[in-house]
């Protein structure tokens, strides 16, 4: 079962095309990264997802369920979207204590959610006086109250230091070995490779690849190929490499490997006959080891 | 309702801004009722000689039946504090964006907006009871037999706009 499915989700703010047609599925009991450069829509995304933001077109459905009011649905999840938003007067442990009493959590598991923060020291000051970093840390013991089955995290260690970075994705691999599902927003390539099972890449708000993590974000050698047409050449080339060829009808792309170092000998020989050219001149380097080549008829 | 309306005193019960505005209105309108009722007297012995005269002139405005008209209207000069109050709990919501946080944690915009009416209603209720004991506090002073004619003007205080 997915936890979280998005339909052909496409959200513009005015003449603004924050989401473009983005489908993918969350599944149950993985730590799904979602990642994106700044500005590319994952906050919009996950808005959506949460039922806090309007698509402007497409779907998110939470656990499947269409009969249960979203507000209920949400009690389920444990969120943290953008920066935690608390109210200033009130302490650490006051926070929390609306944030309990809203999803009908006991307050003793108040101070269970602060310690696994490292929280505890400042559970009675002031929201106010908080730093970034803290207004963080509160947030995620806010998330992880209820023991939520699933956790949405928008950026979970934004603002935090070397040891807090490393403390939260601790975390989080810990809960994902528990059984949680954990859906996490991220712009930290770094980040997602060591924590997440599975990855859903988005830029300029187009869904770009989406699936396990040691396949999409693959060591090694890849080899990505653009068309006019990328559909024909999908067609053309999945049968021929079956090892590639992710998200028909975008950019195609396939995996090189050790076992094959002709593949690129291949692939110009298949494309073509196929009455394709390779276009050299089009070569980017994104990342070592990683190789885009235009083709045109 | 019971389970939104303990959310929201979970929020205003520390809430400092809230507490001293309130406190302050609950002692700025005792403070004008006793102002005034303050100079009614004196103007009353001033006149005692013709104490007919001043009775036709000034009458008794804080004696029971008039007391609750007198303490209404006077009081109204204050309801822009009351107003105050609930724009401050209302406007900070959205300042810190915490109705935001409240909807994400579970809360359906229905319950946010309900709960935040009966906060409303409850703050008229409380404002209310306050100028209907300063009512009875001030008929009492002034002698006479308690009565609740004309108490209907006190409730109107609730629900009436500021006369400025």
């Amino acid at each position: 079962m997915n936890i979280l499915t998005v339909t052909h989700v496409t959200k513009h703010y005015g003449s603004i095309r924050a989401l473009q047609e983005v489908s993918f599925g969350v599944p149950e009991r993985c730590v799904f990264g979602i990642l994106e450069p700044n500005g590319s829509g994952k906050t919009t995304l996950l808005g959506i997802a949460m039922g806090i933001t309007r698509a402007s077109s497409g779907s998110c459905r939470l656990f499947e369920d269409e009969k249960t009011p979203p507000a209920e649905l949400r009690k389920r999840v444990g969120t943290l979207l953008e920066t935690p938003n608390f109210y200033h007067y009130l302490s650490a442990v006051d926070n929390l204590k609306i944030t309990a009493g809203i999803k009908k959590v006991p307050f003793d598991q108040i101070d269970s959610a602060l310690r696994k923060t490292g929280f505890y020291e400042r559970r009675n000051s002031k929201f106010s006086t908080f730093s970034l970093g803290m207004k963080q840390r509160l947030g995620i013991a806010g998330a992880l109250l209820g023991n939520p089955q699933v956790l949405v995290l928008d950026e979970p260690t934004n603002g935090l230091d070397p040891e807090g970075i490393a403390e939260i994705c601790s975390l989080i691999r810990e809960l994902g070995a528990a059984g949680h599902t954990i859906i996490m927003a991220s712009h930290l390539l770094d980040e997602v490779e060591k924590v997440c099972s599975h990855v859903a890449i988005l830029k300029s708000g187009k869904l770009l690849a989406a699936g396990k993590s040691d396949e999409i974000l693959a060591e090694g050698d890849r080899l990505e190929i653009a068309s006019r047409d990328n559909d024909r050449l999908y067609r053309v080339l999945k049968d021929q490499l079956p090892q590639g060829a992710n998200n028909p009808g975008r950019d195609v792309y396939f995996h090189e490997s050790a076992e094959q170092p002709n593949r690129h000998g291949n692939l110009q020989c298949l494309v073509f006959l196929a009455g394709y050219r390779i276009d050299p001149t089009g070569t980017e380097k994104e990342k070592p080891g990683k190789h885009f080549l235009r083709i045109d008829r | 309702m019971w389970h939104l309306l303990n959310i929201e005193w979970m929020k205003i019960r520390k809430f400092r801004a809230f507490l001293w505005l309130l406190g302050f209105f609950a002692v700025s309108v005792f403070g004008l009722n006793y102002l005034c009722y303050g100079v009614v007297e004196m103007r009353n012995q001033a006149q005692a000689q013709v104490p007919d005269l001043s009775r036709i002139l000034i009458g008794q405005p804080f004696a029971f039946p008039e007391v609750w008209k007198t303490v209404g209207y006077l009081s109204s000069f204050l309801l822009f504090l009351p107003g105050l109050m609930l724009i401050l709990l209302v406007c900070n919501e959205f300042s810190f964006r915490t109705h935001r946080q409240n909807i994400l944690d579970g809360q359906s915009r229905s319950q946010f907006l309900w709960a935040k009416t009966a906060v409303m209603v409850l703050l008229g209720l409380a404002v209310t009871l306050l100028v209907f004991l300063i009512g009875c506090f001030f008929g009492i002073r002034a002698g006479g037999t308690f009565s609740l004619i004309n108490a209907q003007y006190v409730c109107f205080f609730s629900s009436s706009p500021s006369p400025i």
